[in-house]
């Protein structure tokens, strides 16, 4: 088939139906069109439908005239894209009928043959193929197209003006009901139950494979607690003032309780109603807790979990699990350690030393001095080290990451600073490697600079302990017999004690506050 | 139409399926109302509720007293019914049924499936069910959901004199061990009932009433107690359907979900035990066939899961009534809408 050219034919309304006609053209020649437009009516010996488009195109030739019959599958007309030359469209008009050979005028070879007339007990899986192929169901007024939810009756299974069902047949209640309603011709209506009951399924089955349409009757929405109803309340029995006051205030009369005399829905009850819905209606407007679900939103976004953001829950759930951690804290005295980063700063112009520096360094110093601390705890193996690497928590924005320093103590200040100030930037950028961050029996975590005072960290695996360093403060301090004002600094260590006792801590600790209190130590 | 009680209704049924069918004949205890005698005179009870009197006067020879003696004489009419009888067997109390269970359970409802269907079982066992007379627990009980668990029997509970004769008439016709319940409470109650035979199909319930809020199943005396109810509730504007599906087993399925699909509500009200009942089964089958069309939790109201008990006080406090069902109703329509009833 050629490529771009849509084939118009006559569709397939029913099981039964063999031939349509076409009644009405709704489009012209060269007339464009989009999904869903309809292209003509058509009728069959049962109903009246639309054909209708599946894909845009234009129409480019009509071959039947209004009030021509063809079989189902029958080409009425062809349409195509402006891509379509005129000449193509004659050659593959020219091909269908050459095709067709004997075949009645406007059928081809390749259109689906009309099945033999089907069984009064067609299967329910026939019945959805063949409903699939007919045009998707229309909701304009202007067809008889079944819509969703209406009840369409094919013609074949109505009895006729003045007919009444003369054989016997056992009926469900609800299914009496509904032949009654609808008039149903009830000797073409198969039934499935005991001694061949027809049941309401058994009406719906057969109507569908007609090509009619019974939906499932829908409750009113009455049913649903709490919403208003919709269901017609004609039935509800009310005094004619409730009516009519519920009737101008739009309050459906089946959610007004039934509290009056004789059991009637009275004027009262009705103003009750009214103002119970002001009150809900200003409740929301105060703003009184709403849950995000009430306005018709979610309570929450599922964010992305990313790979750090995973690793860090990983190991720090890891570590506060397996390894029992406790804390010791002290203030340490600040005033020499800030005269000598001021002094530093001062005088070398490449230096921008920072408090941070200087307690990795202290840190650094103070395991040299207690290399019991300087450990690792892997693997059921304590590991001792000589070399001392520190790693130093820097907050990026997909997460917290602590960059490793190696050897500390190998190194000048300077030589610390820049390289903790380099390992932050890559930390940021999203630059450093693995082997950056690996390692280390201690870590330096400083939030100073956001103010905190002091704080608990968590420790990172493998290492032994973790320092959190708390913001300098101005505080008055006893120097000596006098009050004087100093700068102090909060220091907590973290420690493992599976592998540092308390006293071991206390240790470190007290070297740290030695250290950093007395700066010029470290020059040592 | 005449009104005919239940009583009489079955009596009728009774008679004109033996005028019809040589084969058919009744057995039971006190049945006729005496023995030794001839003629009207000595029949003088027609069975402990009168239900079989007059019969003996036209049909001496195919209605047989028996002693206390269950486990013979049900043996009997299920080994009559293997060769060819109709028998109609009458226990008396439904309550009686452990001293021939194995009769009933094992033979009456195997033997056609243990011999590939070269043999049926048309027999009827007849019994009397329901407590509301201070009877007490061995005299008072409803066992229809007994039975209806066992594959084989077809069990019937009708609620009224009209279903009742057409139920039995098929169920003497039926070619299956049928066990047909007759509420003690509803024998003098009355109904339109023709003078001629007409047959009720199995598992085809009758609407007692019909209802868009709410389909409220009832078998027996519930049945009588769900219609008070309803039209109780009619009157507040609460539209019930009452379904009485009249055969236990084999059950309407099909015109049960159907009334659910309209409603959207069950209640269903049984005079039995609650656990593993007609009721529980009922509720099953909604939730797993029609659960769709279920716009909130099934209900179910029946007694106690105790033995009935004797003090006439206890006794009406333990049975569901109109007032109790009426009750249910309103309950789940207000917990339907909260609306409903809020702002009285």
């Amino acid at each position: 088939m050629t490529d771009g050219i849509i084939r118009l034919e006559i569709p397939k309304f029913g099981l039964s139906m063999e031939e349509g006609t076409v009644t009405r053209w709704l489009l012209e020649e060269g007339d464009s069109f989009a999904a869903g437009t309809d292209i003509a009516e058509i009728e069959s010996s049962k109903i009246a439908n639309v054909l209708e488009a599946h894909t845009a195109g234009i129409l480019r030739r009509k071959l039947v005239a209004e009030g021509d019959s063809l079989p189902v599958g029958g080409l009425i007309g062809v349409a195509a894209d402006q891509a379509v030359s005129d000449e193509e469209i004659d050659a593959y008009l020219a091909q269908s009928t050459a095709a067709s050979g004997s075949k009645p005028e406007g059928t081809i070879s390749n259109a689906p043959a009309p099945p033999a007339e089907a069984s009064p007990a067609v299967s329910k899986d026939t019945a959805q193929v063949e409903s699939s192929r007919r045009p998707a169901p229309d909701t304009t007024a202007t067809t008889s197209q079944p819509a969703p939810g209406r009840i369409v009756i094919p013609e074949s299974l109505s009895l006729g003006e003045g007919e009444v069902n003369t054989m016997e047949v056992p009926l469900t209640r609800h299914a009496a009901q509904l032949a009654e309603r609808h008039r149903l011709d009830l000797s073409r209506i198969p039934g499935s139950g005991r001694r061949g009951r027809v049941s309401v399924a058994d009406i719906r089955e057969a109507v569908v494979a007609e090509g009619g349409s019974l939906p499932r009757p829908e409750r009113p929405a009455e049913n649903v607690p709490g919403s208003p109803s919709t269901a017609d309340d004609s039935a509800v029995r009310a005094t004619p003032l409730a009516r009519k006051l519920a009737r101008e205030a739009g309050v459906n009369l089946n959610d007004v309780p039934l509290t009056g005399d004789r059991g009637r829905v009275t004027k009262a009850a009705v103003l009750a109603v009214l103002r119970s819905r002001e009150q809900t209606v200003a409740g929301g407007m105060e703003g009184t807790a709403v849950a995000p679900e009430a306005q018709g939103g979610p309570a929450f976004r599922v964010l992305p979990f990313s790979a750090t953001r995973r690793t860090i829950a990983d190991r720090l759930q890891a570590s506060k699990q397996t390894s029992p951690h406790f804390r010791v804290s002290s203030d340490v005295r600040v005033d020499e350690l800030l005269r000598l980063r001021d002094t530093l700063n001062a005088e070398l112009p490449e230096a921008r030393v920072s408090i941070n520096d200087l307690v990795v360094k202290a840190c650094a110093c103070a395991l040299q001095e207690l290399p019991h601390c300087n450990v690792q705890y892997v693997a059921d193996e304590l590991r001792g080290f000589e070399r001392v690497d520190i790693a130093v928590a820097v907050a990026t924005k997909s997460g917290l990451i602590t960059p490793v320093v190696r050897d500390v103590g190998s190194k000048t200040l300077l030589q610390l600073s820049s390289e903790v100030r380099s390992l932050a930037t890559q930390a940021k950028a999203g630059q450093l490697r693995l082997e950056d961050i690996e390692g280390g029996t201690f870590t330096v975590s400083n939030l100073g600079m956001y103010g905190v005072r002091n704080f608990d960290a968590i420790i990172n695996p493998p290492q032994s302990a973790i320092l959190a360093v708390g913001a300098i403060r101005r505080e008055p301090v006893v120097d000596g017999d006098q009050l004087a004002i100093g700068s102090l600094v909060n220091l907590t260590l973290s420690s493992d004690h599976r592998i540092l006792d308390g006293a071991v801590a206390a240790e470190l600790l007290g070297r740290l506050r030695f250290l950093l209190s007395n700066p010029a130590l470290m020059l040592a | 139409m005449p009104q005919k009680s239940i009583r009489e209704a079955i009596n009728e049924a009774l008679l004109l399926e033996m005028r019809r069918d040589p084969s058919v004949f009744l057995i039971g205890e006190d049945i006729v109302g005496g023995a030794g005698g001839k003629g009207e005179e000595v029949d003088p009870w027609g069975g402990v509720m009168g239900v079989t009197k007059g019969i003996y006067g036209e049909f001496p020879d195919r209605i047989i007293d028996t002693p206390i003696s269950e486990m013979a004489y049900i043996g009997a009419a299920v080994g009559a019914a293997v060769s060819g009888m109709r028998p109609v067997a009458e226990l008396m109390f439904c309550d009686f049924i452990g001293c021939c269970l194995d009769q009933v359970m094992n033979q009456a409802a195997k033997l056609r499936y243990m011999v590939g269907g070269k043999a049926e079982v048309p027999l009827v066992i007849r019994m009397q069910m329901g407590g509301g007379f201070s009877a007490a627990c061995q005299h008072s009980q409803s066992l229809y959901p007994l039975f209806a668990h066992i594959p084989g029997l077809k069990v019937v509970v009708p609620s009224n004199a009209y279903d009742a004769k057409g139920l039995l008439i098929t169920a003497i016709r039926d070619n299956d061990p049928v066990m047909f319940f007759e509420h003690k409470g509803l024998y003098d109650d009355k109904d339109e009932v023709p003078d001629g035979d007409y047959s009720i199909p199995f598992a085809e319930a009758r609407f007692a009433r019909d209802g868009s809020d709410i389909t409220i199943v009832a078998t027996g005396r519930m049945v009588k107690f769900a219609i008070e109810a309803a039209d109780q509730l009619a009157s507040e504007g609460i539209a019930c359907t009452v379904l009485d599906p009249r055969t236990v087993s084999p059950f309407d399925e099909i015109s049960f979900i159907e009334s659910l699909e309209e409603t959207g509500r069950l209640l269903v009200v049984e005079e039995a035990y609650p656990f593993c009942s007609f009721a529980s089964e009922v509720a099953a089958i909604a939730a797993q066939k029609a659960f769709y069309a279920l716009s909130q939790p099934v209900r179910l109201l029946t007694p106690p899961h105790t033995p009935i008990p004797f003090a006439p006080e206890l006794e009406s406090a333990y049975f569901p009534d109109a007032e109790r069902i009426a009750g249910s109703v309103r309950e789940m329509l207000d917990a339907a809408a909260p609306k409903r009833g809020a702002a009285a």
